[in-house]
């Protein structure tokens, strides 16, 4: 059985801020809300997509001219990882780890 | 005008499976509004896409070098020959510098034999320009090189002697192997009157061997006429004397290994030979001559080592013989057919023309 990795501490501030968002939410705006720079956040998400623990899909946008915009939320798989991540967070409030509001 | 520009270069190093990666980011650039930011959001991007691309490389060449049993093998007997050639040096209380600088160039070759397989796409142009630098290389080393007791076989880098001969003649082997054609003849015609000007028996002979089995094995005017003069000059770097003094751990090791304790001799022997056992796993109707060549080459040097005051490839003076070792595994696979490019393969004699039988490949055990 393949082990799981501990996700990176970049990977646990996208998960819980798509947690933690009403909605689907674009990569600028992860990128806004954890500070995460596009270099990192985009792998990071192409990484969780074939994971199992993201979805993506393509909305088309009332601005011309400007092409469909990619969003993304989490699966059940991935639901079940942010909680789980923001419990241990609880439980260990020195981690630093900290969910931003949205 | 500079968005456009990263637009484009962002899409065109995306790989294929990852372009909807690099259209979002690229629907992202087009919200931001003030351009400053907008272009540190699309350098950022960047580095994303290059990181898609690595990825993507490295999974092709890693499963593709996995997948060889042949490769894979020689590079572990590489290691495992490395190690043991280290274990002698301390062993035999060489100086610690000694075993340093053999330790970092087997770190070097490790390092160096993937990075260029990810770097070099073994096209019969790159196969055929390596060849020709290579022995330019070597006729330079012949000319300007560092010389002692008229031995100019070395160029001198900072606080390192690089024998250049031992790092590049079994990849010019292996390349003519690969490919010949009039250019990769002229490079064995050059390397081999390096091995002459410079002068250096062993090295010589390493060549001639290799040649040769590429003419018995595919007889043609240039294959013959390339083994003709290979002859010539291994017979010319006979009649030359060579003063060189034996030097302490290494050259005659094989022997004085065995003063030591017969362990550590077997051991050094085993090390060699472990060099040039890969072979014997490959099925005898699946063998090209590549692989006969690569063993040819390092078995040579043994037999050099054995015979005269030469290294073995295993311990060195600036040990460039197990740099030369992981180097030549850059175009040691058998290319495939779907990698050829556009214009080559019809007009020159290539291995690729080869019908080679894919080597028993394992089943994907190792997933990178």
């Amino acid at each position: 059985m393949r082990k799981q990795r501990v996700p990176s501490k970049a990977t646990k501030q996208a998960l819980i801020a798509l947690f933690n968002a009403p909605d689907s939410l674009h990569g600028y705006e992860i990128m806004q809300i954890t500070g995460i720079k596009p270099g990192t956040l985009y792998p990071m998400l192409a990484r969780l997509e074939d994971q199992g623990m993201l979805a993506s899909y393509w909305q088309e946008t009332t601005v011309g001219g400007r092409p469909p915009r990619h969003l993304y939320g989490l699966t059940e798989a991935g639901r079940a990882l942010a909680k789980s991540l923001l419990s241990d967070g609880r439980r260990t409030a020195h981690s630093g780890l900290r969910a931003k509001p949205i | 005008m500079i968005r456009g520009v990263l637009k484009w270069v962002i899409l065109a190093i995306a790989p294929d499976h990852r372009k909807k990666w690099a259209q979002a980011m690229i629907a992202e650039m087009a919200v931001i509004e003030r351009d400053r930011e907008a272009v540190a959001f699309a350098l950022s991007c960047l580095m994303a896409c290059w990181r898609f691309r690595l990825e993507f490389n490295i999974s092709q060449t890693g499963s593709s070098m996995v997948k060889d049993r042949f490769v894979i093998l020689t590079f572990i007997s590489g290691v495992v020959a490395g190690l043991i050639g280290l274990a002698y040096l301390i062993v035999s209380g060489a100086p610690l510098t000694m075993v340093i600088v053999n330790g970092g160039a087997m770190v070097v070759g490790i390092l160096l034999a993937p990075s260029a397989r990810l770097a070099v796409r073994a096209t019969d142009q790159v196969v055929t320009a390596t060849a020709l630098i290579g022995a330019f290389i070597l006729f330079g080393t012949a000319i300007f090189g560092y010389a002692i007791e008229d031995a100019r076989r070395w160029l001198l880098i900072g606080p390192f002697f690089i024998q250049t001969s031992l790092i590049l003649l079994p990849l010019i082997a292996i390349c003519f192997a690969r490919v010949q054609n009039f250019r990769t003849v002229l490079a064995v015609f050059v390397a081999a009157f390096a091995m002459v000007a410079q002068p250096d028996r062993a090295m010589a002979a390493m060549l001639f061997v290799a040649v040769v089995i590429v003419g018995v094995m595919r007889p043609n005017r240039l294959t013959v006429s390339a083994a003709l003069f290979c002859a010539m000059t291994f017979a010319a770097t006979l009649l030359l004397p060579d003063r060189l003094p034996a030097v302490p751990f290494v050259d005659h090791i094989l022997w004085s290994a065995l003063d030591i304790s017969l362990w550590v001799g077997l051991a050094l022997w085993g090390g060699c030979l472990l060099l040039v056992c890969p072979i014997a796993f490959v099925p005898k109707p699946e063998r090209s001559t590549l692989h006969y060549v690569f063993a040819s080459c390092w078995l040579t040097l043994i037999a050099a080592a054995a015979m005269g005051a030469y290294p073995t490839p295993i311990v060195g003076y600036g040990a460039s013989a197990i740099i030369g070792y992981f180097l030549s595994l850059i175009f040691l696979q058998p290319r495939a057919r779907g990698r050829m490019a556009v214009g080559e393969g019809p007009t020159d004699l290539s291995e690729s023309e080869e019908t080679i039988p894919p080597l028993r490949n394992s089943p994907a055990s190792l997933a990178i």
